[in-house]
């Protein structure tokens, strides 16, 4: 039985230091963040409303590993032991010939692991549907979008972001998403 | 919006008695090893002498096109800590009187084969015949005049253009370092590859490699951003700079100084792996040199080791570039490594024995160490000295407060 879940109170902001203001103000007043969203990365956000450092880097790093393993047991493998070429009077082992593919191996699958971990932990796959709460958040706005749970309150909100030159401040509903609403203009 | 307002520190470098008599020990150290390896014969002596002026020359190379970049990248992070690579170029007049001696190295001596070719009949001395007019004497001496003129005129323009900034603030000033740097940037690439192939690669003058300058440029690159962090460090050690200079300067520093030390990582096995699979021998007699014996640990071993894989997974974590002493430890040795590659191209000194390379000096030539010392004394010497002649900080560049809040 899944709890109730909890209202949720937006603001707009045409600007992106007016945003990172708000949030930092909102991160001292000890809200919860449903969620933060600009169009594009805003230098310094997720510092500013309080996140741990990505563990992202660990994903690249031991799937760069895991490249320059795979290439150099692979090779190993092929040109070593199941089948072995003496190509050049290189020898059946050339290491530093392997050396070029080992590094392309670790580039690729580090990249290629980034970006599909990142998809992963983003949740996001083709045809998603994009879930908006304001039409022009993937524009010029930038919102930020709070829990309304026992920490909140309605009344500090509204402070920080009328401080903070808000275009628009207002309780949603928690599954609000204006895509579905159909107010694309 | 401004800090500057703010910054309480000192504004004028004094250098420290203590690190004087450091340096001045540096320089003893140096000229008693020098002394010394002339026991081992004049060849040893001068191997000790090219690196270590070879060694030294690559930090105000490394100033001057470090500010040629971040001029023409438009970079600000780099202002609070400019004066350093300012005062690293103030070494150019001193190293071109270190490279004096190089000349006599090779008027005087062996050191440089190309400058007596015997003709003995062989292939080898018909090569050296034919290499006769690019390596000689007078044309030696001729681009090294070229060099230095170019190297020193146009780091004194730079260096010109930012202390007249710091009397009126101008932004013209920093127009002019823009077009001073461009042109840098195209002379500085050329006249370091024709530096790097008089002075180290003609060591063995028919050996051949058409990356021997992006090698030692990367070489250059890594020391010189190991012995930038080195300094700053030291400058924060004794008081100056403890506000303006924060983690995210060191952080881009260790940034670059792992990139660099990748590149030359890349750069020296390109090097190697595409001699090693051609299989041309005129190419391949220097590694087989290196290739069999006791050379062969310090140079496919430890060099890529001290020069790489260590630093790179010091650095690799984003904490240890923010750490100065994580960053101080990965520069030291990084220095290291730099001493490493260059003794290991130099001091083998291989001849070929019946077609066969033969190296004609051992492992014991790490004596030439001692030289090194005192060439970085007298490096620091030089460039501290040149830190105390303007202020710290360069309140009056446009790009001043970009570079306080910059945040990483």
């Amino acid at each position: 039985m899944p709890e109730e879940q909890n209202n949720l109170f937006m603001a707009v902001f045409t600007d992106e230091d007016h945003c990172l203001e708000a949030v930092k103000a909102c991160t001292q007043a000890n809200f919860t963040y449903h969620d933060v969203l600009a169009p594009y990365a805003v230098h310094g956000l997720d510092r500013a409303m309080g996140l741990p450092f990505s563990k992202i880097t660990w994903v690249t790093f031991l799937c760069g590993l895991g490249g320059t393993s795979i290439a150099f047991l692979g090779m190993g493998y092929i040109s070593g032991w199941d089948w072995p070429l003496n190509i050049g009077g290189k020898g059946a082992l050339p290491f530093p010939a392997m050396v070029p593919i080992m590094f392309e191996l670790t580039v690729l699958l580090g990249g290629l692991c980034t970006m599909l971990a990142l998809f992963a932990f983003c949740f996001l796959f083709p045809g998603k549907q994009a879930r908006l709460f304001h039409a022009r958040q993937t524009d010029d706005r930038f919102v930020v979008v709070l829990e309304m749970d026992e920490d909140f309150s309605e009344a500090k909100a509204r402070e920080i972001f009328t401080a903070n030159h808000a275009e628009e401040i207002r309780q949603v509903p928690h599954d609000y998403n204006v895509n579905a609403a159909g107010e694309d203009d | 919006m401004s800090d500057i307002a703010t910054i309480d520190e000192p504004d004028q470098f004094s250098f420290p008695v203590l690190a004087k008599m450091v340096c001045g020990g540096m320089m003893l150290v140096g000229l008693i090893a020098f002394g010394l390896t002339w026991i081992g014969g004049v060849e040893l002596a001068m191997t000790g002498w090219v690196i270590g002026a070879w060694y030294a020359l690559g930090f105000p190379l490394f100033g001057a096109i470090f500010l040629a970049m971040c001029t023409l990248a438009s970079s600000g992070w780099h202002t609070v800590i400019k004066r350093v690579p300012e005062a690293m170029t103030r070494y150019f007049p001193v190293a071109a009187v270190t490279f004096v001696v190089v000349i006599f190295a090779v008027l005087g001596s062996d050191f440089y084969e190309w400058a007596h070719p015997h003709d003995h009949g062989d292939m080898h001395s018909d090569l050296l015949l034919h290499k006769q007019p690019y390596l000689n004497a007078s044309a030696f001496i001729i681009r090294m005049a070229i060099y230095f003129g170019i190297w020193i005129a146009c780091s004194y323009a730079l260096v010109r253009a930012s202390r007249k900034q710091d009397v009126d603030g101008d932004v013209k000033h920093t127009i002019t370092a823009r077009r001073i740097s461009a042109p840098f940037a195209i002379l500085f690439g050329l006249t370091l590859t024709f530096a790097s192939i008089d002075y180290v690669m003609s060591v063995e003058p028919t050996w051949f490699s058409t990356m021997f300058a992006v090698y030692q440029f990367g070489g250059i690159m890594s020391a010189g951003f190991a012995m930038l962090a080195l300094v700053l460090i030291f400058l924060q050690q004794s008081g100056y700079m403890r506000k303006s200079v924060n983690a995210n300067h060191y952080h881009n520093v260790g940034i670059w100084l792992l990139s660099s030390v990748t590149f030359w990582a890349y750069v020296w096995f390109c090097q190697f792996m595409l001699i090693w699979y051609s299989n041309i021998p005129e190419e391949t007699a220097h590694y087989v040199a290196r290739w069999e014996g006791e050379w062969f640990w310090v140079s496919f071993v430890i060099t890529p080791l001290v020069h790489w894989v260590i630093p790179f997974l010091m650095l690799l974590p984003r904490p240890n570039k923010r750490n100065p002493k994580m960053l101080g430890l990965a520069a030291l040795i990084v220095l290291a490594g730099r001493f490493i590659d260059l003794w290991q191209f130099m001091a083998p000194r291989p001849h070929l024995d019946a077609g066969i390379p033969h190296t004609s000096q051992g492992v014991w030539t790490f004596v030439v160490v001692g030289t090194l010392v005192g060439f970085i004394g007298l490096f620091l010497f030089v460039t501290l000295k040149a830190l105390e002649k303007a202020p710290l900080l360069a309140k009056k560049d446009p790009y001043f407060d970009e570079s306080l809040h910059h945040h990483i």
